[in-house]
C-alpha cells in the first residue's frame, strides 16, 4: 500500500474517532494538536487502526509513535 | 532535613557554592555524594536500602540489554520489578495486608496472627521505587540504553531535590543532563530561585496556615457545625496544593539553580473543567508515570474491549494510585472513586462534547466557571474519603452533618485573616497566569525594581505570616 | 564566568537590601507593637506582665488560669492587689519566664501557680507558644534564655527583626484600633455551658518530663528565695480524662513549704455543667465560684 493510501485511510479513522470532519493529517501532528485526542481516546484509535489495516501492534510500537508521521511509518512496516 | 528546616537554609547555599567552585566534570559526582549525605541525615539505615534498590536496578538493566531472547528479557523484567517493589511493599503495606488477612481469617474463625511491625517508612521510598521501575521498564521497551555508569544510576535514584517527594522524573531526562555539561546558567538560576521563593510561600504561608484551621475542624468534626465542616472541606485542597505544589516548586527550583531541568508537577489544577482535565494538571509527574507504565499497557492489552477496556484500565490504575498514596482502605476507595469518575467522563464524553457544541457552551464564561467549581468541589469532597478525616465512616458523618447541621461558622480571626492573604494572593497569581500571562508581570517583569519589590514582598510575607512552629494553634472548645 | 560574577554581585546587593529592609520593617512593627497607648494603659498584657506589674498577688498559668481566676474577687476578699498573668496554651517554660522578669523588679507577696494535670507531661509542642515572647528577646534576659534553650537555631532566627513579629501582624493592626483590653486585670471571662460529652473517658497516661519539672523547681525556688509565698492550685474539672502527676510532686511541695490546693477531685465542680465551658475550662460563673474558694483559703493562711 502506498503512503498516500495509508494516510487517506488514517484520516478517515481520525475523523470518525475525534468527531472532526475537517481534520487534515500532517506528519508533525501530535495529540496536543488534535482536540479530544488524549490517553483515554488513544487506545480506541489504535484498536480502530488495527481493525482497518488488519495489523497488530506491539506495546513497543506505541512508544515509538511520537507523531502522526511516525505512526504512518510504523503502520507501513506492519502491512 | 526538610526543605523548610533551618538546616536546609545553610545546606543549600553551601552546596551551590561548592558545586560551582568545582570544575564542571566533577559536579555530578559531587551531587551524588551530597545527595547521599542529605539522605543519611534523615534516615541513615535506609540509605543502604536505597543503594540496594539502585544496585539491583542497575544490574538488571544491563542484563536485559545483553539478553537476545525476548522471553528471557521478559522474565528478567518481572524479576526486577518484584525485587524493586519488595522493599516498598514490605515497609508500606505489610501491616495493612497483615491486618486485612488477619481480619478475613478472623471472620472465618481462624486465628493465625503474624505480629504487626511498627516500622518507620524509609523516606522517599515511594518516589525512588517508581523512578527505578520506570528506568527498568524503559530499558525493557528499548526506549533508553542501559546506563553503564553506576554512579549516574545512583544519582538518578538519590538526587536530593526530588528523592523525598518528587516530581517523579524519567531516566532519559536525568541521564542526559547528568552526563551533559553542567554549567552555570544565569536565567535558569534566577528562575530556580523564583520557584523556590514561591514554593516556600505556598508551603509556609498557605499550606501550613490552612492546615491549622482545617485540622482544628476535622480533628473534632463531631463538635463542629455543618457550615464549618463545609468550609474546611472546601479549603482542604488548598492545603494539599500548597504543600505538595510548594514542595515541588522548591525541588524544581533547587535543581534549576544547579542547571538541571525537572518536569513540572502542577499546572494551575483548580482551573480544570472536568476530572479528566484535573488529572492532567495535578501531580502531573505521578499521573504521567501511571499513564505510561500502568494505564497504557493495561488499556493496550484490553483494547479489544473498546470503551470497557478503558474503564477497566482506569479503575485499576487509580486503584493502584490510591494504594500508592497510603496503605489503608480509604486510599484505595478514594482511588477507585476517582477511577469511577473518570470512567463516567470517558463514557459520556462524546455526548458531552456534542451538547457543548450545540449550545456553544465552551465560549460562555459562566459555563467554564461552573465546570471548574464543580470539578473543584468533587475533588474536595473526594478528599474526605482520602484521609481528611480518619475513616470512611467519619467521612460520611461529615457529609451528613454538612447537609443537616445548621449551627454557625467557627471563626478564628487571626487564622482567617492570614489564610485570606495567602490564598487570595495565590488565586490572583494563578488567574493572571491562566488568563493574562503577558500582563501584570511581577517576577517576570522586565523592570528590575518591580521584580525586586515582588521578591521582597513575598519574602517578608513569609517572615511575617508564614507558619514556623505549632504556636499558632487555635483553641477550640471540644 | 561573566554571568556568574554578575549573579554573585546581584545576590550580594539583594542580601544587603534584605538586611536593611528587615531592620526597617521590623522597627516599624516594633514601634506599633509597643505603642505608647499599650504601655500606659496596660493594654499589652504581655508587656504589662513582664515589665509593669506592681500587684501583691500574681497569678501564673495557662488557659485554666486566665479564664479561671478573677483578681477582683481576691482583692475584695483579702485586701491585697492582684493581677492574672495567665496566657492561653502556655506551660511552665512560659510562666517561669514571666516570673523571672517580675522578680527582677520586685517580689510579690503571693505567687499563685495554676497547675493543670498535664503540666509536667512531655508534649511535641512544648516550646511553640514561646513565639509570643519574640518581641522581647533582646530586651529581656529571661526571655532570651528560654528562647535560646528551646532550639539550636533560635538565636539566629531572632536576628531577623521582622521575624520577631511573625503572626503578630493582625494584632499590631487591630491593637491601635481597639479601645482596651478584653480582660480585667488579666482575667478573661468566657461564657457558655458545656453541652456535649466525650465518647469515652480516655484517662491516658502521658510521659513525665523531668526538664519541665526542673523549670517548675526553678519557679518555686526563685519565688521562695525572694520571699514570696508560693501557692500551687490544681483547677477544677468537669471530668477527669487524663491522669494527673500531682502525686509525684506532693513531697517536693511539702519540702519547699508550698501550699497545694487541689480542686481536681472537688465534687462541687465535677459533673457540674453550669460551671464549665468545656471539659477543663471554667466559664465565668465557675470562675467566680472557684476564685471565692481560693480567696477563702488565702484568708485562712497564717499572716494573711
Amino acid at each position: 500500500m502506498e503512503r498516500t493510501e495509508v494516510t487517506d485511510k488514517l484520516t478517515t479513522i481520525f475523523r470518525t474517532t475525534f468527531s472532526n470532519d475537517s481534520l487534515i493529517l500532517k506528519d508533525e501532528m501530535t495529540a496536543n494538536d488534535v482536540d479530544r485526542w488524549d490517553s483515554l481516546s488513544h487506545m480506541i484509535l489504535i484498536a480502530e487502526i488495527e481493525k482497518t489495516f488488519s495489523i497488530k501492534f506491539k506495546l513497543k510500537d506505541l512508544n515509538r509513535m511520537q507523531n502522526v508521521g511516525a505512526m504512518i511509518d510504523i503502520i507501513i512496516t506492519k502491512l | 532535613m526538610q526543605f523548610t528546616s533551618f538546616n536546609f537554609l545553610i545546606f543549600f547555599p553551601s552546596v551551590i557554592l561548592l558545586y560551582y567552585i568545582l570544575p564542571q566534570k566533577f559536579r555530578w559526582s559531587f551531587v551524588l555524594i551530597i545527595s547521599y549525605y542529605f539522605y543519611i541525615n534523615i534516615n541513615p539505615i535506609y540509605a543502604f536500602l536505597l543503594v540496594g534498590v539502585t544496585t539491583s536496578t542497575y544490574l538488571f538493566a544491563i542484563l536485559m540489554e545483553k539478553t537476545k531472547s525476548d522471553k528471557t528479557r521478559k522474565w528478567l523484567l518481572i524479576a526486577d520489578i518484584i525485587l524493586t517493589l519488595l522493599p516498598l511493599f514490605f515497609f508500606k503495606y505489610y501491616n495493612f495486608v497483615n491486618q486485612s488477612v488477619f481480619d478475613l481469617l478472623d471472620y472465618f474463625g481462624i486465628r493465625w496472627p503474624l505480629p504487626n511491625l511498627s516500622l518507620l517508612l524509609p523516606i522517599g521510598i515511594s518516589f525512588y521505587t517508581f523512578m527505578a521501575l520506570g528506568y527498568s521498564i524503559d530499558v525493557y521497551n528499548e526506549t533508553i540504553r542501559a546506563e553503564k555508569n553506576f554512579g549516574i544510576v545512583a544519582l538518578f535514584t538519590s538526587f536530593f531535590p526530588i528523592v523525598l517527594s518528587g516530581p517523579i522524573e524519567r531516566a532519559r531526562n536525568m541521564f542526559n543532563q547528568f552526563r551533559g555539561k553542567l554549567t552555570f546558567n544565569y536565567d535558569k538560576a534566577v528562575s530556580g530561585l523564583q520557584l523556590m521563593l514561591w514554593g516556600y510561600f505556598m508551603k509556609l504561608v498557605i499550606a501550613d496556615r490552612v492546615a491549622i484551621y482545617v485540622s482544628t475542624i476535622f480533628n473534632n468534626y463531631e463538635y463542629h457545625s455543618g457550615v464549618s465542616l463545609l468550609f474546611a472541606t472546601l479549603l482542604y485542597p488548598f492545603q494539599i496544593y500548597g504543600d505538595l505544589g510548594g514542595y515541588s516548586l522548591i525541588a524544581i527550583g533547587c535543581a534549576n539553580v544547579m542547571g538541571i531541568d525537572i518536569i513540572p508537577n502542577f499546572n494551575r489544577p483548580f482551573f480544570a473543567t472536568s476530572m479528566s482535565e484535573f488529572w492532567r494538571r495535578w501531580h502531573m509527574s505521578l499521573i504521567k508515570w501511571l499513564t505510561d507504565y500502568l494505564y497504557t499497557p493495561i488499556s493496550f492489552g484490553l483494547r479489544r474491549l473498546n470503551v470497557w477496556g478503558i474503564v477497566i484500565a482506569l479503575l485499576l490504575t487509580f486503584l493502584i494510585s490510591g494504594a500508592w498514596h497510603g496503605a489503608a482502605l480509604i486510599y484505595m476507595i478514594w482511588g477507585t472513586f476517582q477511577g469511577i469518575l473518570l470512567s463516567i467522563e470517558a463514557l459520556t464524553n462524546r455526548r458531552k462534547v456534542e451538547f457543548e457544541k450545540k449550545y456553544k457552551l465552551r465560549s460562555k464564561s459562566l459555563y467554564i466557571i461552573f465546570s471548574s467549581v464543580l470539578t473543584y468541589a468533587l475533588f474536595a469532597f473526594s478528599l474526605l474519603i482520602a484521609g481528611a478525616v480518619e475513616s470512611v465512616s467519619a467521612a460520611f458523618a461529615v457529609i451528613g452533618k454538612i447537609f443537616t447541621n445548621t449551627q454557625p461558622l467557627f471563626i478564628n480571626k487571626t487564622t482567617l485573616f492570614y489564610m485570606l492573604i495567602g490564598v487570595g494572593l495565590l488565586i490572583l497569581s494563578e488567574l493572571r497566569d491562566e488568563f493574562f500571562p503577558e500582563k501584570f508581570k511581577l517576577f517576570q517583569s522586565k523592570n528590575i525594581y518591580i521584580r525586586w519589590a515582588a521578591y521582597m514582598s513575598v519574602l517578608f510575607l513569609i517572615l511575617l505570616i508564614g507558619v514556623f512552629n505549632g504556636g499558632q494553634f487555635i483553641y477550640f472548645k471540644f | 564566568m561573566n554571568k556568574g560574577k554578575l549573579f554573585i554581585k546581584k545576590l550580594f546587593v539583594f542580601i544587603i537590601l534584605l538586611i536593611i529592609l528587615d531592620f526597617a520593617i521590623g522597627s516599624v512593627l516594633e514601634h506599633f507593637y509597643f505603642s505608647p497607648k499599650s504601655k500606659i494603659s496596660g493594654d499589652n498584657k504581655l508587656y504589662y506582665s513582664l515589665k509593669m506589674t506592681k500587684e501583691d498577688i500574681l497569678v501564673f498559668g495557662a488557659s485554666t488560669a486566665i479564664h479561671g481566676i478573677i483578681p477582683k474577687i481576691i482583692e475584695d476578699s483579702v485586701g491585697m492587689s492582684c493581677y492574672n498573668t495567665g496566657w492561653n496554651g502556655t506551660n511552665i517554660y512560659f510562666s517561669n519566664t514571666i516570673l523571672s522578669s517580675v522578680l527582677q523588679r520586685y517580689a510579690p507577696k503571693v505567687v499563685i501557680f495554676d497547675m493543670t494535670a498535664w503540666e509536667l507531661n512531655k508534649e511535641d509542642d512544648d516550646f511553640d507558644k514561646l513565639s509570643e515572647l519574640y518581641p522581647y528577646y533582646y530586651t529581656n534576659k529571661s526571655v532570651k534564655e528560654i528562647i535560646d534553650f528551646s532550639g539550636k537555631y533560635e538565636k539566629y532566627k531572632m536576628l531577623s527583626k521582622t521575624y520577631r513579629y511573625n503572626s503578630k501582624l493582625l494584632y499590631i493592626l487591630t491593637q491601635n484600633l481597639r479601645s482596651g483590653n478584653t480582660g480585667v486585670q488579666g482575667y478573661e471571662p468566657i461564657y457558655g455551658y458545656w453541652n456535649l460529652d466525650l465518647a469515652e473517658d480516655t484517662m491516658s497516661v502521658e510521659p513525665y518530663d523531668s526538664i519541665k519539672f526542673s523549670y517548675f523547681d526553678k519557679f518555686v525556688t526563685h519565688a521562695s528565695e525572694k520571699g514570696c509565698r508560693v501557692i500551687v492550685v490544681s483547677p477544677p474539672v468537669y471530668r477527669e480524662y487524663i491522669k494527673d502527676q500531682y502525686s509525684r510532686i506532693e513531697p517536693y511541695l511539702k519540702s519547699k513549704n508550698v501550699e497545694f490546693w487541689n480542686f481536681r477531685n472537688d465534687t462541687s465542680f465535677l459533673n457540674h455543667r453550669e460551671y464549665f465551658y468545656d471539659y477543663v475550662h471554667l466559664n465565668n460563673a465557675g470562675a467566680i465560684y472557684y476564685t471565692r474558694q481560693i480567696a477563702s483559703h488565702l484568708k485562712k493562711l497564717p499572716g494573711a
